[in-house]
């Protein structure tokens, strides 16, 4: 039953984070490789709001999550638009940069040193004994239910709302999109917004649980397998991918070497392109456009 | 009247001879007085492992400029040329060529990660410049027969540490002890949880898990599923802080009842209130700043002074170090004084450490280990020792556990 609980809690950062490479692909064909530090930036915005309104929570996080968004808003007409008309790799190498640069801008002003927003909030994050005999925290609950909500939440906004369906058209093509109307440069600045916030969900729940410092933005690359697998385009991936990938880490960890479950995502994803390059739901046609 | 002029002469000359001696003298003292002792240190002041390593080296600059200030060593103000090698062995070697050869320093000082260890004791044999390993563990090379020039201060020793920490815990409990294991995979981490291993097992142990940990984790609960499963009611963690730290906060997640031994970096103190639980102990090679000790207040004055916001304590053990070698090399100190010097010096820092760091020709270690244990109080607020300062001798330890 642990086992199972511990997969969940894997599998709801990998889904949040991974959901934010696909948002932003989906719409851009961009491979954000900032993700994981958009991740830390999100973390590091709730450190500070939640510095400023300790105890406030209900302030601090909704906060965190809107600078997350406004970010990738951001991100999308300071540093992607320009890039336009440019190679889709111009673009990748961009948002290395960026992620450098916002590593450095971090250590700038907060130092390197470990914080704990959840601790400076006045909270703890206090063991919950489950049904079944599993422990988990309270964050570790809200973070499966949080990844849950914002799959549910994103699906219902892609299927229902005009803006959604406006955004799967851009996705679709672009020039067609454009010529009916719908303002492309919203519709990208909006999937960066949504990209980021997912990443700021993930921070924000990271640094409740773990840690915040500067490095956290690795935690980013173990999720890139989780999108490729599932499929780069395909949101309905992101689910059964993160799933995958969290239980074959923590079987590993658990029966085989605690070390494999460094190695487990890349092989899965190794043996993913072999057999099936597009991912799980992915679009056949989107593995040239790679 | 000829004979007059030549005397003349000859006096002026003789007067402008004493002049421009006396002046060359004194330009030249001049010179010597301004002249300072060169040190280098290549540290890990950006990058993945900045969390360790720059707080020792700002109370570091901070200890060498309240020296400066109070007029150098031997009438010489020391300059530390500080440069970064991000915990990456290659800047770690170019770092270390351009502090000897451009900047002629007469020592190089290492506060960094393991990995740059190689490049910087190549470059030490080459240039034949002693090397103070200040705040990064002590490698093997400093230990009897140790290399000439490596000299080491840090207190953390993976050998020992973990011998100590474990016979800690048969101390503390008469029962059969199961005892987890937890460490990062890298070399030096190895190194101590092996000698921990070996020693629980000798003191009739039971280890139960040994759960080493890659570079990212995503979540420390499955591993720290893996020593609560595996029944450890003791679990001893040596590795730099984040993985010492995240599956003790982990198994706490997971209501784990047992006790958890680390060893107490920089980051304990707050850790410790934070976490408010009497069930982490800490082993530590330098005094907590929370002892209030009146020498522990003058750091902390000192720090203030200087602007510096963390404070590692290890770092103002190495720069009492590098202080006290350069006084007794006297001036002017070459390098090859300088490590004769170093080679028999006794280093006391009163209030932060338990016993001098003693080097001798052929032990750049320390010739005895101290350490303190200390938990967290609940009631009383602040940590308090379990295990008071404690001396270790170090050939004899050496001999047992080789």
């Amino acid at each position: 039953m642990q086992l199972f609980a511990n997969t969940l809690v894997l599998a709801s950062t990998y889904v949040l984070l991974a959901t934010g490479y696909v948002v932003v692909y989906r719409a851009s064909r961009v491979l954000n490789l900032a993700h994981g530090e958009l991740m830390m930036l999100g973390g590091y915005a709730f450190f500070a709001l939640v510095s400023v309104t300790p105890g406030q929570l209900i302030v601090a996080v909704p906060a965190a999550l809107l600078v997350s968004f406004l970010a990738g808003v951001a991100v999308y007409f300071a540093v992607m638009r320009p890039m336009a008309g440019h190679p889709v790799f111009s673009a990748v190498l961009v948002t290395v940069s960026l992620g450098i640069l916002l590593r450095g801008l971090v250590i700038l002003g907060w130092t390197a040193d470990i914080k704990y927003p959840l601790a400076v909030a006045g909270y703890q994050n206090a063991p919950l004994r489950l049904p079944g005999g599993a422990v988990l925290s309270g964050v570790d609950l809200f973070a499966i239910a949080t990844a849950g909500a914002l799959l549910l939440g994103l699906w219902l906004f892609f299927a229902k709302s005009r803006f959604g369906i406006q955004m799967r058209a851009t996705a679709e093509n672009p020039r067609l999109a454009a010529q009916r109307g719908i303002d492309i440069h919203l519709v990208f600045a909006v999937a960066w917004g949504i990209s980021t916030f997912a990443a700021g969900l993930a921070g924000v729940l990271y640094t409740s649980s773990v840690r915040l410092d500067p490095e956290i933005g690795v935690i980013g690359l173990k999720a890139f397998p989780v999108a490729l697998i599932g499929g780069l385009d395909s949101l309905a991936g992101v689910l059964p991918a993160a799933l995958l990938i969290a239980l074959l880490e923590i079987l590993a960890i658990q029966y085989v070497s605690p070390l494999l479950s460094e190695v487990v995502p890349f092989l899965a994803l190794l043996l993913m392109l072999c057999v099936r390059p597009w991912g799980l739901f992915g679009t056949k046609e989107e593995i040239e456009r790679v | 009247m000829t004979q007059i002029l030549l005397k003349c002469l000859l006096v002026k000359c003789l007067g402008y001879l004493v002049l421009v001696v006396t002046l060359g003298f004194a330009i030249s003292a001049q010179a010597q007085t301004s002249e300072p002792y060169k040190v280098g240190m290549t540290a890990a002041i950006t990058g993945g492992s900045a969390t360790s390593y720059a707080p020792m080296v700002e109370i570091f600059r901070a200890y060498i400029s309240k020296v400066n200030d109070g007029g150098g060593v031997n009438g010489h103000p020391i300059q530390v040329i500080y440069e970064d090698d991000r915990g990456e062995p290659a800047r770690a070697g170019t770092n270390s060529k351009k502090l000897v050869e451009q900047d002629q320093v007469a020592l190089l000082v290492n506060t960094s990660i393991s990995a740059t260890y190689k490049p910087m004791i190549a470059t030490a044999r080459d240039s034949k410049t002693p090397l103070l390993f200040g705040g990064s563990v002590c490698p093997e090379e400093v230990f009897p027969p140790a290399d000439p020039l490596l000299f080491c201060t840090t207190s953390f020793a993976a050998l020992f540490d973990g011998d100590f920490a474990v016979r800690f815990i048969r101390e503390s409990t008469k029962d059969k002890v199961r005892l987890g294991l937890a460490l990062l995979d890298i070399p030096i981490t190895r190194v101590g949880i092996n000698a921990a291993e070996t020693v629980g097992k000798k003191l009739g142990m039971e280890i139960t898990a040994k759960v080493p940990m890659p570079p990212s984790v995503a979540d420390f609960t499955p591993y720290a599923s893996k020593l609560k499963d595996a029944g450890a009611d003791w679990v001893f963690a040596w590795s730099p802080w984040p993985w010492e730290i995240g599956p003790y906060e982990a198994l706490l997640k997971l209501g784990w009842q047992g006790n958890y031994i680390l060893y107490g970096f920089q980051p304990l103190e707050a850790a410790f209130a934070r976490l408010n639980k009497e069930n982490l102990y800490a082993l530590s090679g330098v005094a907590l700043l929370a002892e209030g000790l009146p020498e522990l207040k003058e750091i902390q004055a000192v720090a203030a002074k200087y602007g510096v916001s963390r404070i590692d304590l290890e770092g103002w053990v190495a720069a009492v170090a590098v202080h006290e070698t350069l006084k007794a090399c006297g001036w002017p100190c070459s390098r090859e004084k300088l490590q004769g010097a170093m080679s028999g010096i006794s280093i006391t820092v009163k209030g932060v450490k338990g016993g001098p760091i003693s080097w001798s020709r052929d032990n750049h270690f320390r010739t005895e280990q101290w350490y303190k244990i200390y938990r967290w109080d609940s009631a009383k607020g602040r940590p308090v020792a379990a295990k008071d300062w404690t001396r270790v001798d170090v050939a004899q330890k050496l001999k047992e556990l080789k």
